[in-house]
């Protein structure tokens, strides 16, 4: 067994295990640790895209094993899912499963990896699917606001004409209380059949978890990378600090990471394919933020404009029936977070609420914005040639630059840019085609 | 294969380790309650809080309140912060809940007050300072 890997694939591996570090980590080390850790993992990220440009090399693996370490360690001290002492004990459990998996992963035999990957793999699954009956009320406004939309959608309402009660009763204010539901119309109609069987649509956050494992697993054999990266990806996702946070709060970016992965799969295959492009533009479809990375996947793919017409057709149509439904709610919710006045928020994972903090500047929301559109251009110009890599790549480096300078970023912003990472590090270890 | 299973506990415990220590000092030179005590003994008017994402709603009262900050048995220094909690608790049972003195500076707060020592309504929630609950 070789203890090197692709060295492009390594950076981007890093890199995502830095920013999955970095966003993780809050309260009183936020700015002495996570956010200079989170700039590290960007920095990683420049990195891989200068390897992914140079004739292939390899690499030692330990950094990896190090850091995976240091992930599981960071997940042994999260935050409280403040459920139950059973829940608690299991969450605790989970990334101390996982550092005897990293162990096995970096000198036991295939078949001891294999079987500790999937007893981790098991244990986070648990955990998601635990979450919902070990929080039942989560007091955050987002699992609010899904709720009561994806009920009001299954009794004939349109779901951006209702209004989701505070769940704090006023006591905390971040500078804006949403009047309508600010999120994009998919995830309401991707949570309302979970809402209506189960009665909570954490369920169907909780599902992304294995739907992501297989196919990014089946990615990876489809893209021919060595078993032991196949493997490591694997671990390094179920080890992420707040995968189960993600569920218990009801953010929605589980579902961009499944349909991320869904857009691997099925670009291993065919990188010019319409299921590929119509998975890509329905990342936009599901949140507000992925702007740059649909302009680069345009720029990147111009030999076939069918599937890219194909592609932001059926993203359209997630949107046209609730626009035709009442066009004015519809609007304003999807542009709720772009056209209100939201606050600075200094509790930030970003370079801006550092800068507000030592120096006291506040920066604007243009400036998150231009971030993304810049970091995103300019990645285009250097990754252009490197494909499906380097159109993930240029993603995730385009997000990150516009999370890290943004008004308000949170870990689940940098949970899909991580994704995104991750998914690099598969696609760049792919091996290259032998001379005819 | 044992060997790289305790490399990564190694690594794991040396994380945590350092993480400790940096919240250690994190608590003990940047604690802002603690700031808010020195400037209380020094005698600067400056307000105890006036910022923050948590207001007083309009049930509770804020207390100010001198409470011990603690890691683990070890006292680490004085912490003078804006505490709210139901307005028909009474200073003297929130000062037993936390451990130090409160007094109250405001029975029904609101956003545009700016009087007292804690303003515009801003607080935190009553619960005990320590390591695990920064």
């Amino acid at each position: 067994m070789s203890a090197k890997m692709p060295a492009a694939s390594r950076a981007a591996l890093i890199a995502f295990l830095l920013v999955a570090i970095g966003s993780c980590i809050g309260g009183h080390l936020r700015f002495l640790i996570g956010v200079p850790v989170t700039v590290a993992g960007l920095v990683a990220a420049c990195v891989a895209a200068r390897r992914a440009r140079e004739p292939r090399s390899e690499r030692s693996r330990d950094a990896v094993y190090v850091l995976l370490s240091v992930m599981a360690a960071v997940g042994v001290a999260a935050p409280s899912p403040e459920g139950s002492i059973w829940y608690e004990i299991l969450y605790r459990a989970h990334p101390a499963i996982g550092l005897v998996t990293i162990g096995i992963l970096a000198a036991g035999p295939v078949r001891w990896r294999r079987r500790a990957v999937w007893t981790t793999v098991s244990t986070a699954v648990l955990l998601a699917a635990l979450a919902p009956l070990a929080v039942p009320n989560p007091r955050i406004d987002v699992w609010n606001w899904m709720q009561t939309c994806g009920r009001a959608l299954l009794h004939g309402v349109h779901p951006y004409t209702v209004q989701a009660p505070n769940v704090t009763a006023g006591a905390w204010d971040f500078g804006s209380t949403p009047t309508v539901m600010p999120y994009m119309p998919l995830v309401i109609v991707a949570a309302a059949p979970w809402i209506a069987v189960l009665g909570d649509c954490r369920f169907e956050l909780a599902v992304c978890l294995p739907i992501t494992i297989v196919l990014l697993r089946a990615a990876g054999r489809r893209l021919r990378v060595d078993h032991w990266l196949i493997d490591a990806v694997t671990l390094a996702w179920v080890l992420h600090p707040r995968a189960t946070l993600m569920v218990i709060k009801g953010y929605q970016e589980p579902l961009l990471v499944v349909v991320l992965a869904l857009f691997v799969y099925l670009a291993a295959r065919d990188e010019d394919g319409y299921g590929e492009a119509i998975a890509f533009f329905l990342l936009p479809a599901l949140k507000q933020y992925v702007v740059a990375p649909v302009l680069i996947y345009a720029a990147m793919r111009r030999r076939r404009p069918w599937a890219i017409v194909i592609g932001a057709a059926v993203a359209a149509a997630t949107i046209v029936p609730f626009v035709v439904w009442n066009a004015r709610a519809t609007i304003d919710g999807m542009s709720y977070l772009m056209r209100v006045p939201i606050g600075f928020r200094a509790d930030s994972d970003s370079l801006s609420a550092l800068a507000a903090q030592v120096f006291d500047i506040h920066s604007g929301r243009a400036l998150g914005v231009a971030a993304q559109l810049m970091a995103g251009a300019a990645a285009w110009a250097l990754l252009r040639r490197q494909a499906l890599g380097g159109l993930l790549l240029a993603s995730a480096l385009s997000l990150l630059a516009s999370f890290l300078l943004a008004t308000q970023a949170f870990f689940n912003y940098y949970y899909f840019a991580g994704a995104l990472l991750l998914c690099t590090s598969l696609v760049l270890a792919r091996p290259e085609p032998r001379p005819a | 294969m044992r060997r790289a299973i305790l490399r990564s506990f190694a690594v794991a415990a040396i994380t945590l380790a350092i993480g400790g220590a940096v919240e250690i000092f994190a608590d003990a030179a940047l604690c802002p309650l603690h700031r808010a005590w020195r400037h209380a003994r020094d005698g600067r008017p400056d307000a105890v809080l006036d910022s923050g994402y948590r207001y007083a709603r309009q049930d509770e009262a804020i207390y100010v309140c001198t409470t011990p900050h603690r890691i683990g048995p070890v006292l680490l220094h004085e912490d003078l912060g804006c505490y709210c909690a139901p307005a028909d608790l009474g200073a003297d049972a929130l000062g037993r809940r936390l451990g130090g003195p409160c007094v109250v500076d405001h029975l029904r707060a609101t956003r545009t007050d700016a009087s007292g020592a804690c303003r515009h309504a801003h607080c935190i929630e009553p619960a005990p300072r320590g390591l695990l609950n920064p």
